[in-house]
């Protein structure tokens, strides 16, 4: 009888290893699938659905979306004044005009994903308004994700509340790099690994991106320190509460960076050298 | 022991995928509380269905559920697979299979309450076991995981509970 169930029992154990194992596959290559057409197609209905949620929800939070609006108004005209003195003695910058300047464009969200580990947004801007993959997004307060699909309408942005989406930041006084990382546990609070033990930093510092991406410009602010913890006596990791409520997330910026595409092709061929 | 007319389950099926696909969409319930009602379809198949058909029909089913509601692709699927897997062997634990028709559902009828509800809170936290582990593919912050598989878990039993008396009931 033992006879004949071995090789029943090696069937059904290696039909459960491939099933897993594509699984697997799918949740690992997601942002595969994201392009395929099933998936478009698929995306499409969600978005109407969402559209319709998001039409509704909008309508019930203008009074909130204004006062943001009005208040991020306020933040601009501030920094307006404090740059209208360099007007005076404005050098001649023409050689630097066509170089790195980021173009920006606003989105709304229509809808944000929290309950997952992998969290994410869908925008209401997609390859009809120029909009392509890896393009990063802001918000007025902080760094949000990166663009990580495109259909024609709309896109999906991978938020920093996703625990596979790490990125470079560092402290705004020291200028200490570190890996900006989600553990999933609370969406007001992301982690700074990698900080060395001779960084002199305090409660309550700025942490801003560093600059080392092709996606997001230097200098954006995310969040500020509000705890931090040795890690195996060398690290220390910093516990840094984001600026923006994620929730409570209307309006976004998407920036292309027009150097994009040279950035990305050399950084290709130094990767094809090393082969 | 009479044998069960399809096309109530069938529709009841439809009924808890829309529910699944409309929770999952429009619902937010934090990350420690995943509500999987579509697991309740796995459970209340026949005892005809041997292993693998069942791995296939969960895949599948679980699939239906990522695809539809827009979650990372292959998270239902992959743990669906795991209770389909596990479906049968568990059933041989609480219930001597010689005895029953092979037509007929796991129901506290068939099994009494004490044994169903082993089998529900058992195939229950074995979905969500490889739910959690597998959106978190690490076994970084277990204590996070282990606290999402035991809230997830004891709101998803007593809900496949309530859900099962009230059907069979009415059945």
């Amino acid at each position: 009888m033992n006879r004949n169930r071995f090789p029943k029992i090696i069937l059904i154990l290696v039909s459960f290893l491939i099933l897993e194992g594509f699984s697997i596959y799918l949740i690992k290559e997601d942002s595969v699938i994201q392009r395929m057409n099933i998936m478009k197609t698929v995306r499409k209905t969600n978005t109407w659905f969402w559209k319709i949620g998001y039409n509704y929800r909008s309508f019930y939070n203008l009074k909130e979306t204004n006062t943001n609006l009005a208040s991020e108004n306020v933040r601009l005209k501030e920094k307006l004044e404090d740059l209208s003195h360099l007007e005076i003695n404005k050098p001649n910058t023409t050689a630097l005009k066509d170089f790195n300047i980021n173009k920006y464009y606003s989105a709304k969200v229509i809808y944000n994903s929290s309950n997952s580990l992998h969290n994410y947004i869908i925008l209401n801007k997609g390859e009809n308004d120029s909009i392509k993959k890896d393009m990063g997004v802001i918000s007025p307060n902080a760094i949000i994700g990166y663009v990580e699909s495109v259909s024609s309408n709309f896109c999906r942005v991978k938020t920093i509340f996703d625990i596979d989406n790490n990125l470079g930041a560092m402290l705004k006084k020291s200028f200490t790099f570190g890996k900006l990382n989600w553990n999933g546990m609370s969406l007001k609070k992301i982690e700074l690994e990698d900080i060395p033990l001779n960084t002199t930093f305090n409660i309550g510092d700025t942490v801003i991106s560093s600059g080392y991406s092709i996606k997001y410009p230097e200098g954006v602010p995310i969040g500020q320190v509000t705890s931090y913890k040795l890690i195996n006596g060398i690290n220390f990791t910093l516990e840094v509460e984001i600026f923006e409520n994620m929730k409570a997330l209307r309006y976004v910026y998407i920036i292309e960076n027009p150097n994009y595409n040279e950035i990305r092709g050399l950084l290709k061929e130094k990767d094809y050298e090393k082969r | 022991m009479k044998k069960d007319n399809n096309t109530p389950i069938i529709f009841v099926s439809v009924i808890i995928i829309l529910i699944q696909i409309v929770t999952n969409t429009f619902f937010y319930l934090g990350r420690y509380i995943y509500i999987a009602f579509f697991i309740y379809i796995i459970l209340n198949l026949p005892y005809r269905y041997k292993t693998i058909p069942t791995m296939l029909f969960a895949f599948c089913l679980g699939l239906l559920i990522d695809l539809a509601s827009g979650s990372l692709l292959g998270l239902n699927a992959g743990a669906a697979v795991l209770i389909g897997a596990c479906r049968l062997s568990i059933l041989e634990q609480f219930s001597t299979l010689d005895n029953i028709e092979r037509d007929s559902r796991p129901n506290i009828k068939s099994l009494s309450f004490v044994k169903y509800f082993l089998y529900i809170s058992t195939m229950t936290f074995l979905f969500f076991i490889a739910y959690f582990l597998l959106e978190a593919m690490t076994f970084r912050n277990l204590g996070f995981t282990t606290l999402r598989i035991l809230i997830s878990g004891s709101i998803n039993t007593n809900i496949l509970l309530i859900f099962g008396c009230i059907l069979q009931n009415n059945s």
